[in-house]
């Protein structure tokens, strides 16, 4: 299982590369600009050094002298050298390169720049052309500062890079932990499937011919005239054996793997509900969405999430009916935007304290694991078809407004508009 | 119709010796011809392209097949050959199978269980029933049966919930009539009523005795 094609933590996608050069033209251009602006504003304001043209022109010095035009001038080449920059990194890229190659592409561009600038000033009459030493000092400063910032440009490319690596690495992590866990899952499910069907079948079938077996040696052997109490022990064995296979054997199997789990989560579900004692007013309702997914013929889950819808269901009823002494209950499941909805409301007890939560909590973790969830609140008053009439013995204790169980399950069924694993939301809540 | 050779029919069991079993007790029937017997799924389908189109009356299948599940292979039998009655052996008990069945092709199946104490007798009369297009559900265990709190089958009266669970079992009005010593016109009226009570009408897209019986399982639980 890969995401979404990326198998390897350090490959650079072309979406990386146009992210890199936009992190390094960035910090390259904002640490320069402020440079720039910065030594512009100082020369014009702090130490107020004048143009050369205007030191020539200035016959009179008296002569009112252009501030904006000096900083203008100013400003305008360093902001061309800021410019000229930008554009070298984005043809060189130096972001790409090895050290040496960034050593190499970064004189290139601090140089271009400077030298661009000096001859701007130059033009602009900010130094004469005799002024060779400053104008040498001036492009050794500005190449400097340039080196300075594209140095800490490639620097913060390079920290993102390290820290996208590290991010995917541990979602790749996280993503062959989840296959191993979910391929352990699927052969735990199989063996699981295999041990009920053959408690199912086979080793209850034998049990069933056994008993009939005792049957018609009683019947036959005239033994109940007799000795009448060995044909009494004989038929109590039988009962026995009888009583063993149907709740014991079968009990297993399904705590094993639920029955008619095979068949769907919608036949599952109503065999759960068929167990339900008829003392006990209960309402099904199973959205079309939900019927066309799970319903005969139709198995969309993959076995682990249906055993995880299933088991939901099963927990709520049993904690309905052993600890919240409920005489109705209300099941609802829809089924939207790639989630189960699991509405189960009985009119029990209610959320007294304390609340039964073991085998919930466990659901509880595993809900959370696939990106779902799981809440108890108070059942709204309306719900519950005989929500009124339960009355009865117990009814001092039965006054509580009764328990909602809402869960909500991914369906973790791949779809092709999205490339999204079924995965996702565990990385997603994480960061 | 069923043939006047008698009715022929097909058994699908996984087990061989329970399979070899019911072919020989129903061979020697009077009035079933065993056309046919598969060890599971996958060699039933191969059986029944082989038989030709209206070859076989009645499907007897086990729910749990070693390659399949007797139901989705009742469910494909019947799209090619509508008028195929099928019979489940459920070794669950799980009468309520018969309810996940698309309404359409929901007539013409009985669910009998492999564990209650039910003998040939009872088995020849299913696959009689049937094959006619009517529906039986395991006698031992729709009188195990009581209807749900809450429920509008709870709110027949005994009498009509009588006549309804006789009814699930696949009797006809004039058995349902002589097995509680009533007269045939007043089962007809308990009958007529239970259909009022269930908002079942005939004429519909399903049988009323099928739907009847559906809602009998949808509404009842084993006590």
């Amino acid at each position: 299982m890969t995401v979404s094609g990326v198998s390897d933590a350090t490959a650079v996608t072309p979406g990386d590369r146009i992210d890199y050069r936009r992190i390094t033209l960035l910090t390259f251009g904002v640490i320069l600009g402020l440079f720039a602006t910065g030594a512009s504003i100082q020369s014009v304001f702090v130490l107020g050094i004048l143009p050369h043209s205007m030191l020539r022109d200035a016959v009179d010095p008296s002569a009112p002298f252009d501030v904006t035009f000096n900083l203008v001038t100013r400003l305008g080449a360093n902001a061309a050298a800021v410019g000229t920059a930008l554009a070298a990194i984005a043809l060189l890229s130096p972001q790409e390169r090895g050290l040496a190659g960034r050593i190499g592409t970064g004189v290139v561009i601090a140089a271009s720049a400077a030298i661009a600038r000096s001859l701007l000033q130059l033009a602009f009459g900010i130094y004469g052309p005799d002024d060779v030493t400053e104008l040498l000092a001036e492009i050794v400063t500005a190449t400097v500062a340039a080196a300075i910032s594209l140095a800490l440009a490639l620097a913060q490319s390079d920290a993102r890079r390290r820290l996208r690596t590290e991010e995917r690495a541990s979602a790749l992590r996280a993503l062959s932990a989840s296959a191993a866990l979910e391929a352990l899952q699927g052969e735990e499910l199989r063996v699981r499937r295999e041990v009920a069907d053959g408690l199912h079948g086979t080793v209850q079938q034998r049990f069933v011919l056994l008993g009939a077996r005792l049957s018609s040696l009683l019947d036959e052997s005239g033994l109940a005239e007799r000795d009448p109490q060995t044909a009494a022990e004989i038929a109590s064995i039988r009962d026995d054996l009888d009583a063993l296979r149907e709740q014991d054997l079968r009990g297993m199997s399904r705590l094993l793997y639920p029955d008619r789990l095979d068949q769907g989560a919608v036949p599952a579900i109503r065999a759960l509900f068929q167990r339900v004692p008829a003392t006990i007013a209960t309402v099904v309702s199973l959205s079309d969405g939900v019927l066309e997914l799970e319903s005969h013929g139709a198995k969309a889950l993959s076995p682990e999430r249906r055993l995880l819808l299933v088991r939901i269901v099963e927990e709520a009823l049993s904690n309905a009916l052993k600890h919240g002494r409920a005489t109705s209950l209300s099941l609802a499941i829809t089924h939207a935007d790639g989630e189960f909805e699991v509405l189960f409301d009985d009119n029990g007890v209610g959320l007294t304290p304390p609340v039964h939560l073991h085998g919930l909590q466990r659901l509880r973790d595993r809900l959370e694991l696939v990106g779902g969830g799981l809440t108890l609140t108070p059942a709204p008053a309306s719900t519950g078809a005989g929500a009124g009439t339960s009355s009865g013995s117990g009814s001092g204790t039965n006054t509580g407004t009764g328990t909602r169980l809402t869960a909500r399950v991914p369906d973790g069924i791949a779809r092709p508009a999205d490339a999204t694993p079924a995965s996702a939301p565990r990385g997603r809540s994480r960061t | 119709m069923v043939a006047s050779a008698g009715i022929r029919v097909v058994v699908v069991e996984d087990q061989p010796l329970y399979r070899q079993m019911l072919a020989s007790s129903l061979a020697a029937a009077p009035g079933i011809r065993v056309v046919g017997t598969a060890p599971g799924a996958a060699a039933a389908r191969e059986l029944f392209a082989g038989l030709g189109p209206d070859a076989v009356d009645v499907a007897l299948l086990d729910v749990q097949l070693g390659d399949g599940d007797g139901i989705d292979l009742g469910i494909a039998l019947r799209e090619t050959q509508p008028g195929l009655g099928v019979v489940l052996l459920s070794a669950t008990d799980a009468l309520d199978v018969l309810l996940e069945l698309p309404r359409p092709v929901s007539q013409g199946w009985s669910c009998l269980s492999k564990t209650s104490s039910l003998g040939l007798p009872a088995l020849v009369r299913a696959i009689e029933v049937t094959a006619e297009g009517r529906t039986v559900l395991d006698p031992e265990l729709v009188a195990r049966r009581r209807p749900r709190r809450g429920s509008t089958l709870a709110r027949l009266s005994p009498r009509q919930y009588e006549v309804l669970r006789l009814l699930a079992e696949g009797l006809s009005n004039a058995g349902i009539a002589s097995r509680l010593g009533l007269a045939p016109r007043s089962v007809d009226n308990h009958i007529a009523a239970v259909y009022a009570e269930l908002g079942l009408a005939s004429g519909g897209v399903v049988n009323p005795r099928v739907g009847a019986a559906l809602r009998f399982l949808e509404e009842t639980a084993a006590s």
